[in-house]
């Protein structure tokens, strides 16, 4: 239907407006016409009753004079003299004057009579009327205007009985004058008619029905009806004026306080939604205030302002977000991804354009020290300086990027390797003569640079990348500080891309559980100490079935960040063993697990250690955890939390490696750790070095100063027993004392002594 | 006074002769046989209307004359009538035209009047001939009041007329006084004299202004109460049969005038207690009186 179309449409709120007006005006308007309408009709009627009454009332009159005229003239008719005079017309005038005469003062209304011959001419040259009566065309009575008056005339037919028929002697005309019956309308108290005017032809008579119908009545009119119909139309006059009034007035004022300030919110939308909307102003409202549409201008600037506000925010997010996507938050340098892009393009000329560029790898040496023993500002604030130094050595049309932690790169474009690598050392001279400084203490800060050449020959950005992290790598593997160049064929490079393939092998190494649990035996050196302690070693089967030594996979499972998963193979693989060893063994035996660096920071390493715990019903103090002294350095705030949570539960800790790094005894005493590892360098030459026996015995003191038990390791022979039994060393390891066998072996060989106790 | 005494003696047979002429007179009024309204015209050219009984022509016919300007119709002249329509007369009762075509209403005093008693008495002629024509060989006159100087003018005018009869009913007095009379006359005579023939009211009769010519006036105006009493007594001479009828209490008429008339009429009948029209009762009374006198014409004529 055509109004489906019509509820899919909008309008205006004016359109509205004017149906309203239109539906308003029309009840009003027809109401007003068609009661004046009913109220003319009324009068009309009333008039035409008015009229049909004043026509009946002068008809009625005119007849009943009428009436009166034809029996006046039968009677002069009927007369015997009348007749006689049709005989001897001696004394007409007579007749006329004198017998008529009084018979018209009896009647009261006859004016004059005359008398004519059959043929219709008078009967006397002395007439009154007229010379010629017209009884042929006028068969009834007539009106007749003479001079000024008007006159009722009839002419009766005079008859008389001859042979025995009637035979027309003549005719008597009478005439009557209608002054009488205007007399007789005016005198009447109810009478329709004020005035008559005759419409007719000068003594020439009309027959009485159309001397009626043609003459002009001024007819009375009816007061009440004229009042009612003056009230009924002023009345709904007004009220349509009033209604218009009003309907207009409301209109005008819903236009302009509705409809027009609506129309001004909408257009403010309009321009808010472009952006050059200015806040409405308070005298947008019209003629009058509505306090919705103040509301609705309230909520308008309201949300303008916030629309606002949170435009020009996100404008500011968006270009800090743009900023963030292509700068690093921290130095206000390129990240990584911009630097790629810039990579990728300088790539793209290099090789269509056949230009040469560099890149330098940059990789801060000993920043983890100053980030865990300073804080991360200390640490952010490092990164910020050596950002500065690094920028201070390139050109503007260089681009240093931050690529994440204490990495930088260094795009030097249109620059060959020469060039490159005078840049490349010079940053490297900058950075080293630099002096951070952090709350009094001093740190040697250094930077280890891989320098990539970027030309055409290059395949891909994935090949500069690994380049330039191999040649980074090999630049702080050499003793860090340092800037190694990339060359082709570079024997250190092999070794780091072998050290990258081993993450793969890691990965489908733990997916095909090709790990194997070892343990070794930690000996007891002090008489009376019964107790059973192992270390849980990790060995890797390959697919021939040869088994390789922790040393070859550790380092890259380290460098990628594989550890974590390793230290979780380790973890649960070893607690479950335990738990079945328990359940047969009975006995009391201690592990050691060794935990990685990045494992000791790793919350969910922790957790597992808990869970598999719980899970496998382990007594805590039979488990030991070893950590480097180097992983814990390095992390060692989440080092403390670590040795912390555990300890908390039973677990005991073990300090590996002691004294191989930078270790210091102050570190130490933040540690809580149970035991110390002695570094194996300083075990091997016991025996025969003055300095490592003194060593050895320096951190045995120490440690048991400390109420830390130390374990001796790498006690490959068992000439090492005597000095080290003499130094008060708790404990001794190595394949002197005990080869490491496979834990299921071990577990299975405790569990037949077990039983066969 | 015969007929007086013998109405007299007839007393109780005209009691039933009254109840008779009520049930004769009530069939000529349910039947009015053979009664016709005849129209004739004058050789004037005026239309005359006479009301007419038709009976065997071996009686002689009789005509009954209205009063001054009256008509057949008046109540007295035609209770006369009915009464005669039963005793086996033919009757004509003519109105006098008094110059009317076919008059048929009485006129009236101030109408103009033009006619004459002689033109009265022509008309009367027309009608006497009228009758004869219809093969009435005799004929007796009846008038009533004014009627009655009509057949006595009649008779003394056309003495050869065959008229066998002559009854004057209400036969009075003139109603003016004679000096009155007198003096219209002389103002008449002399307005004749003066050819001034216009109309001028006089008293006549009954009329206190009779609009008439001189001529007309003095035609009726001679026929004083003298003149009437002159006419009887020639009449008597002539040995013409006149019998005059008058009501007792006819305030036109005194003792006086009963001796006069009786003295010169053939006979005087007064009916006592009757009026100048003779309404009420007597008229049956009258219509006796008219049989006995029509049956003593009879009786002479034969």
């Amino acid at each position: 239907m055509w109004w489906h179309k019509l509820n899919k449409r909008y309008f205006p709120i004016s359109f509205y407006l004017y149906i309203f007006v239109l539906l308003a005006i029309a009840p009003a308007g027809i109401t007003t016409y068609l009661s004046i309408n009913n109220a003319y009709r009324i009068q009309r009627q009333a008039e035409e009753e008015n009229i049909h009454r004043a026509n009946t009332e002068l008809r009625t009159e005119v007849h009943r004079l009428s009436d009166d005229l034809l029996k006046i003239t039968a009677n002069l008719a009927g007369w015997d003299e009348t007749r006689a005079l049709f005989v001897d017309a001696t004394y007409y005038n007579y007749w006329r004057d004198i017998r008529v005469k009084d018979l018209a003062q009896a009647s009261g209304i006859l004016d004059a009579a005359d008398l004519y011959r059959d043929n219709g001419a008078a009967l006397t040259s002395d007439y009154i009327l007229t010379p010629q009566a017209h009884p042929v065309a006028i068969a009834g009575p007539a009106v007749m205007r003479q001079a000024a008056s008007y006159y009722l005339v009839y002419f009766q037919p005079i008859t008389v009985a001859s042979a025995g028929k009637n035979r027309l002697l003549g005719y008597v005309g009478a005439r009557m004058n209608l002054d009488a019956v205007t007399e007789s309308i005016n005198s009447a108290e109810n009478s329709h008619i004020n005035k008559i005017e005759w419409m007719l032809p000068s003594n020439e008579p009309v027959a009485l029905e159309e001397a009626i119908r043609t003459a002009r009545l001024d007819v009375a009119a009816i007061p009440e009806i004229k009042e009612f119909s003056d009230i009924i139309r002023t009345g709904f006059t007004e009220f349509l004026l009033y209604t218009l009034t009003l309907i207009i007035f409301w209109t005008v004022l819903l236009s302009l306080s509705v409809a027009r300030p609506l129309g001004r919110l909408a257009k403010y939308l309009q321009d808010v939604y472009s952006g050059h909307a200015d806040t409405i102003p308070v005298n947008f409202h019209g003629v009058i205030k509505i306090r919705e549409l103040e509301d609705v201008r309230e909520a308008i600037n309201d949300y303008k302002h916030r629309f606002q506000s949170a435009t020009k925010t996100l404008e500011e997010k968006n270009k800090e977000l743009m900023h963030l996507t292509y700068h690093d938050p921290l130095t206000g340098r390129y990240n990584r991804r911009a630097f790629t892009a810039r990579l990728e393009h300088a790539l793209e000329t290099a090789v269509i354009e056949n230009k040469q560029h560099a890149l330098c790898y940059i990789d801060m040496d000993q920043f983890k020290i100053v980030n865990d023993t300073c804080g991360h500002v200390a640490g952010d604030e490092l990164l910020k300086q050596v950002a500065m130094l690094l920028e201070s050595e390139i050109r503007d049309s260089d681009m240093l990027a931050r690529l994440g932690g204490d990495e930088f790169g260094v795009l030097l474009e249109g620059c060959n390797l020469d060039k490159a690598e005078e840049v490349a050392e010079a940053m490297r001279q900058k950075v080293k003569t630099h002096r951070f400084i952090w709350h009094d203490k001093p740190f040697d800060i250094g930077i280890s640079i891989g320098l990539v050449p970027i030309t055409a020959d290059n395949a891909n950005i994935g090949e500069i990348w690994r380049n330039a992290d191999a040649a980074c790598y090999v630049a702080k593997d050499s003793g860090r500080n340092r800037l190694h160049i990339y060359q082709e064929h570079d024997t250190e490079l092999v070794q780091r891309y072998g050290e990258m393939q081993w993450v793969s092998r890691l990965k489908q190494a733990l997916d095909e559980n090709r790990f194997v649990l070892y343990a070794q035996l930690i000996k007891p050196l002090h008489p009376g100490d019964n107790s059973q302690h192992y270390e849980v070693l990790l060995r890797l089967r390959e697919g021939n079935g040869d088994l390789i030594l922790p040393m070859a996979f550790i380092p890259a499972a380290e460098r990628y960040n594989e550890m974590p998963y390793i230290d979780r193979w380790v973890i649960e693989n070893t607690l479950r063993h335990f738990h079945n060893i328990k359940s047969h063994h009975g006995g009391k035996i201690n592990l050691s697990i060794n935990l990685s660096g990045q494992s000791i920071g790793n919350q969910e390493v922790l957790e597992l250690i808990k869970n598999s715990i719980d899970t496998y019903n382990i007594d805590p103090r039979q488990l030991c955890f070893e950590i480097t002294e180097t992983a814990a350095m390095s992390n060692l705030a989440d080092a403390m939390h670590f040795i912390h949570s555990l300890r908390s539960l039973g677990c005991r800790f073990s300090l590996d490696d002691f004294g191989s790094g930078l270790s210091s005894f102050g570190y130490l005493s933040n540690l809580e750790v149970d035991y110390i590892k002695i570094y194996g360098e300083f075990i091997r030459n016991v025996s025969t070095d003055a300095l490592s026996r003194t060593i050895v015995g320096a951190i045995n003191q120490i440690g048991h100063v400390m109420g830390v038990k130390t374990i001796a390791e790498f006690v490959e022979n068992e000439a090492l027993v005597k000095p080290l039994t003499d130094l008060g060393i708790d404990y001794i390891q190595g394949i002197a004392i005990h080869k490491p066998a496979p834990l299921s072996e071990l577990f299975a060989g405790l569990s037949r002594v077990a039983n066969s106790k | 006074m015969p007929l007086q005494q013998t109405a007299n003696d007839m007393l109780p047979f005209s009691r039933y002769m009254s109840i008779a002429a009520v049930l004769c007179l009530l069939l000529t009024y349910a039947l009015p046989a053979r009664c016709e309204t005849v129209t004739a015209t004058l050789p004037s050219g005026v239309a005359v209307n006479a009301e007419y009984i038709v009976a065997s022509p071996e009686k002689p016919a009789i005509i009954v004359l209205h009063g001054f300007l009256q008509t057949y119709e008046f109540m007295s002249t035609w209770n006369i009538v009915n009464g005669l329509s039963s005793l086996g007369y033919a009757v004509l009762a003519p109105n006098i035209s008094l110059g009317v075509p076919d008059r048929k209403q009485s006129a009236q005093c101030q109408a103009a009047h033009t006619h004459t008693f002689a033109s009265d008495l022509s008309e009367l002629d027309f009608w006497a001939d009228w009758l004869q024509k219809k093969g009435y060989k005799s004929l007796i006159l009846i008038g009533h009041s004014w009627g009655s100087q009509y057949l006595l003018g009649y008779k003394v005018s056309r003495p050869k007329a065959p008229v066998i009869g002559l009854i004057a009913i209400s036969l009075v007095r003139s109603h003016e006084s004679r000096g009155v009379r007198q003096q219209q006359i002389t103002l008449a005579k002399s307005r004749i004299k003066e050819h001034a023939s216009g109309l001028q009211p006089y008293k006549l009769s009954f009329c206190e202004d009779f609009m008439a010519t001189p001529q007309s006036y003095l035609s009726y105006a001679e026929w004083s109460d003298q003149k009437v009493l002159d006419t009887l007594a020639q009449l008597k001479h002539n040995q013409t049969p006149t019998y005059v009828i008058i009501g007792g209490q006819d305030k036109r008429s005194d003792s006086a005038w009963l001796k006069e008339v009786r003295a010169r009429a053939t006979e005087l009948a007064v009916i006592e207690g009757a009026n100048h029209f003779f309404s009420d009762a007597f008229e049956f009374e009258l219509n006796d009186r008219l049989e006995k006198i029509l049956h003593l014409i009879d009786a002479k004529t034969q």
